[in-house]
């Protein structure tokens, strides 16, 4: 189940951060603005899902503090993105993001 | 009046109850070796930590049945004769660590019919359990995690080892120059490096375990012969049966699979950049309709 929920969240995050960068070069079609929007809260839902029910089934300190730096960055990039400051710092948390995404689907792999 | 005298008469077939009396006069005998067979394979309890389960196993006599109270062990314990070793509640209830890591936690030597159960046993530099040149030995139903080999079996034959939990172990289950056992429904699974190998290792019987995701091999028969490998799950491994230097084994019915895990965020890398493709097109199709809509209504207006 939560390895289901990271793969979903994965791929939404490689989804948003394709149309996100292609915004910030002015290649994409307008309405991959909305498309990165969607994909993007979308992403934030499944990192919250997975969050939870990994912290449920049982964390250490370490691994919390790492989830919550996860969410620090979402944040982050969702406040920048408001403050209109995405094209300057956009791609930079977009690849933190991603790596974030990694490090969830590599923890979360069924053993 | 005829006066009769009394006749005491032996018939041919005498009464049933003189059979029976025979049959226990004949029995007590027999009754007295089970007797005193009984009275020499003694329970003996080892309760609370304080106790050495090793004192008890010295003082013990062949046949005995030594039974370990629940709790925390710290001990290496060595058997040398016949004894069947068992924790009173499972193996959810009695631990035993090694005094000293670098040692077996137990080991059994030149021995026969030795049985062990219900332990969990964890963390030495050694094995779980070895035994060294012993025959008819029983092995069943512990957890052994943490250890060099989990199982270890040297010189053995004609033993069984049985619903064991090996797990997290460099290797689950080892047989070296062991040969006519039983390997019967034990979890030999997440050891690092095999779930089961056979070394030199003859006409064993290996049915019913399951060696899954073990960082490299799930069951490895190396110069190992005429073994039967059958109806084992071997899944999740690099290799799930690896055959080396060996012949006549029987290798049937069992379940493997390779690990696909490992490539599974590439797989969602290519995943994704379909499913971008396609929710671009979607949300293209979407605002044009949406924008020809507009047109049209103002337009009319």
């Amino acid at each position: 189940m939560i390895t289901i929920i990271a793969s979903i969240g994965f791929i939404l995050a490689i989804t948003s951060f394709i149309a996100g960068f292609r915004m910030i070069k002015k290649t994409g079609h307008v309405a991959e603005h909305r498309m990165h929007k969607i994909n993007g809260y979308l992403t934030l839902i499944c990192y919250i899902l997975v969050a939870l029910l990994s912290i449920i089934s049982g964390t250490t300190f370490l691994f919390l503090m790492a989830w919550i730096l996860g969410l620090v960055i979402h944040l982050i990039k969702l406040l920048l993105v408001k403050k209109g400051l995405a094209v300057r710092y956009g791609g930079y948390l977009g690849g933190m993001l991603l790596i974030t995404w990694l490090t969830v689907i590599f923890t979360h792999l069924p053993k | 009046m005829k006066f009769q005298p009394y006749r005491v008469s032996f018939p041919l077939n005498p009464p049933p109850f003189l059979f029976l009396v025979a049959a226990v006069l004949l029995c007590l005998p027999l009754a007295n070796t089970l007797l005193a067979a009984s009275a020499l394979a003694s329970e003996i309890s080892v309760s609370g930590v304080e106790t050495s389960i090793q004192d008890v196993i010295n003082t013990a006599s062949p046949g005995d049945i030594i039974v370990v109270d629940d709790g925390k062990y710290d001990e290496n314990l060595f058997i040398t004769k016949e004894i069947l070793l068992r924790s009173k509640n499972g193996s959810g209830a009695t631990l035993l660590f090694p005094k000293d890591p670098k040692h077996p936690v137990i080991s059994i030597m030149d021995a026969s019919g030795v049985k062990v159960t219900g332990f969990t046993i964890k963390n030495s530099a050694s094995s779980g359990v070895a035994v060294y040149r012993s025959r008819g030995v029983k092995i069943f139903d512990n957890r052994i995690t943490g250890h060099v080999n989990g199982l270890f079996l040297d010189n053995t034959n004609e033993s069984a080892i049985f619903e064991n939990v090996t797990t997290e172990n460099e290797k689950g289950v080892y047989l070296y120059f062991s040969n006519n056992n039983l390997i019967e429904k034990n979890k030999m699974d997440s050891n690092v490096n095999n779930g089961l190998l056979l070394h030199s290792s003859h006409k064993n019987i290996i049915k019913e375990n399951t060696a899954n995701s073990n960082y490299w091999n799930g069951i490895t028969l190396s110069s190992s012969n005429d073994n039967v490998v059958e109806a084992n799950e071997s899944l999740r491994n690099t290799y799930a049966i690896v055959v080396s230097e060996s012949t006549g084994n029987q290798i049937a019915d069992n379940k493997t699979m390779r690990r696909l895990y490992r490539i599974l965020p590439v797989i969602l890398v290519y995943v994704s950049i379909m499913v971008y493709l396609i929710e671009r097109r979607l949300f293209i199709l979407f605002y044009d309709i949406k924008n020809k809509e507009h047109g049209k209504l103002q337009g009319l207006r």
